[in-house]
């Protein structure tokens, strides 16, 4: 409570005049002149860049990439797998989504993951031989396409929401070539596998998904999302004219897990994972805008249980479910305090909670064996992210429920 | 036609958008003497203040086209705060940490509260200039912008409790300025 003569002097000063400077308007027209600044005529809409995501992207696609690379370095170091001449090109060459206009926020939101699954009931014994000069396992991504523009607004005085996404066509490749010969054994209860696998958040907020058919372990874009916010930095000017939109970034996520199979049938897995999730929230108030980029850093612990329901040499069709728990270890939220492009200054807060972020996840998975020790799933599934309680807005607090489609590769090493 | 009151805002609008000549002009003479009298309370050099406003100004003239007009008031408050946001950065720029205060503590007076009295805007504004830099901000953002200490600290990045200190201690010595200042005319 303020004293009752801070007030008298806040209601005498607060629109006060004083004489501007003299012939200041004079300066302010020769400087704009020097500087090649004249006022702008017409409103300009509002872009957002997708470098920053792009580039997150990319440099998760190629750690997936070095890890598989040196994983398979590893298996021929390691006088332990023998090697020879067996091409083996798997190409995935699909994906041309046309849909309606409201469709593919599942494309925004997606995550990418590599798997390194490690079966721990028997030490693996591996053979090694000759050691091709192809032997380097890679996989090229190539012809990656996207062309999106997704633009999300609400105001509150808006009762309904408008959104626009166009149409998006995405083009994904992967391209493996893989030179092993697989020592078999009978025993395939130990088992080492590597997958990558891209998991796409299907649904949105929209209300009209088409199924979308995903090419490829990664694939860059955005969600946005938009919410009404509080008014946290305008409690001076706040007014019923606050906009807030809320742009949710493609989740990033990493793991590794280990493979335990429990009999033919049913296999368990669990490991530790690594999240990123990224948002920017804008929040606007008489044309002037805050920016305020949140980071969160997620490790994660998954359990899951598998169960094949049919297979044969080439296919196998699962069923898995489970639960995650992961633990915010680093969380940060840079505003910037913008009036309207002119950038002023920011502010920098740690984000922290102790509290758990618990998921649960189901899905069908089906898998074909393009080698023995290569093969191709995907796994259509459904996802929910519990809420927590700690007020940490994420992807996951505006959609908690999800369809999930994951793509990935395995490396399958067999005794 | 330029037409007063709650269309002031929308005319001087409307002349940007058109590129009219004398859209600057315009708002120019509409607010500079208060967004001079804003600027003054945060800078209490003539000559930096000179530069902010200078600064400020071509801010606004080049950013309104994003501007997005929300009813009467929205354009003065998007001024201010552009004005407010360049003297709290020349502020900063001044000293490294000109929010971390290292002058003794003001006088312990008692606790009386001042007398305003007749005491006029530029008398109470020339006071609040001459308070130490810290104290002088952060009065200026509790008290007149409506801010919270909380909301203070982050945009000064200090301590929530070292801006309700600062504050505390710019009322004291901002009291006794008052009541000095009364003492002298008496």
């Amino acid at each position: 409570m303020k004293d009752q003569w801070i007030n008298d002097i806040k209601d005498r000063i607060r629109d006060s005049n004083r004489k501007a400077p003299e012939s200041l308007l004079d300066d302010i027209k020769r400087e704009m002149e020097r500087r090649g600044l004249a006022p702008a005529r017409s409103k300009r809409a509002h872009t957002v860049s997708m470098w920053t995501l792009r580039s997150a992207i990319a440099v998760a696609a190629i750690s997936v990439a070095f890890i598989l690379y040196n994983y398979k370095n590893n298996y021929n170091n390691n006088d332990n797998i023998k090697i020879a001449n067996n091409n083996k090109e798997t190409q995935v060459n699909e994906i041309v989504k046309k849909s309606d206009n409201n469709l593919l926020n599942y494309k925004k939101k997606g995550n990418i993951i590599l798997i390194i699954s490690n079966n721990v009931k028997k030490r693996i014994e591996l053979i090694s031989k000759d050691i091709d000069a192809n032997k380097d396992a890679s996989i090229n991504k190539e012809n990656l396409i996207a062309q999106e523009t997704t633009t999300t607004k609400e105001t509150e005085n808006d009762t309904s929401k408008k959104k626009i996404s166009s149409n998006k066509n995405y083009t994904g490749q992967v391209y493996n070539d893989y030179k092993y010969e697989y020592h078999h054994s009978k025993n395939h209860e130990s088992e080492l596998r590597v997958s990558t696998y891209y998991s796409g958040i299907m649904n949105g907020y929209s209300n009209s998904q088409n199924g979308v058919m995903l090419a490829n372990a990664y694939y860059y874009g955005d969600s946005s999302d938009k919410m009404v916010n509080d008014n946290k930095y305008y409690a001076v000017y706040s007014n019923n004219e606050l906009t807030t939109e809320t742009k949710h970034h493609q989740p990033i996520k990493l793991g590794v897990s280990i493979n335990y199979k429990i009999n033919d049938r049913w296999s368990l897995q669990t490991g530790f994972t690594y999240s990123y999730l990224s948002s920017d929230f804008t929040i606007n108030s008489r044309g002037e805008d805050n920016i305020k980029e949140q980071k969160l850093h997620y490790v994660g612990l998954p359990l899951s249980a598998s169960y094949s329901i049919w297979h044969n040499n080439a296919i196998n069709i699962y069923a898995t479910a489970g639960g995650e728990a992961e633990k915010l270890v680093n969380g940060k939220a840079k505003t910037t305090h913008d009036a309207n492009g002119t950038e002023t200054y920011s502010t920098t807060e740690n984000i922290k909670s102790n509290r758990l972020l618990f998921s649960t996840n189901a899905a069908a998975g089906i898998e074909y064996k393009a080698d023995k020790s290569l093969s191709l799933y995907a796994e259509p599934g459904i996802s929910y992210h519990f809420k927590n309680g700690s007020g940490i807005k994420n992807i996951y607090t505006e959609n908690p429920f999800n369809f999930n489609l994951n793509i990935g590769i395995r490396i399958n090493i067999n005794k | 036609m330029y037409i007063f009151g709650t269309d002031k805002e929308k005319h001087i609008i409307k002349l940007f958008r058109r590129g009219d000549a004398s859209a600057m002009d315009c708002l120019y003479s509409e607010y500079a003497d208060y967004l001079t009298a804003v600027c003054a309370r945060y800078i209490p050099d003539d000559d930096e203040l000179k530069d902010v406003l200078q600064e400020s100004f071509i801010k606004i003239f080049s950013k309104i086209e994003k501007f997005n007009y929300r009813g009467n008031g929205s354009l003065r408050a998007w001024i201010t705060r552009i004005v407010i946001n360049e003297s709290l950065l020349s502020t900063r720029k001044k000293k490294n940490s000109p929010f971390i205060n290292i002058e003794k503590e003001p006088p312990d007076i008692q606790d009386e509260d001042p007398e305003i009295g007749n005491l006029n805007e530029e008398v109470l504004t020339n006071m609040i200039r001459l308070l130490p830099d810290g104290y002088r901000t952060v009065f200026n953002l509790f008290v007149i912008e409506g801010k919270s200490h909380k909301e203070i600290a982050k945009i000064l990045n200090i301590k929530a409790d070292s801006s309700a200190s600062q504050f505390y201690k710019a009322k004291k010595q901002l009291a006794k300025m008052i009541k000095d200042y009364r003492l002298k005319q008496e």
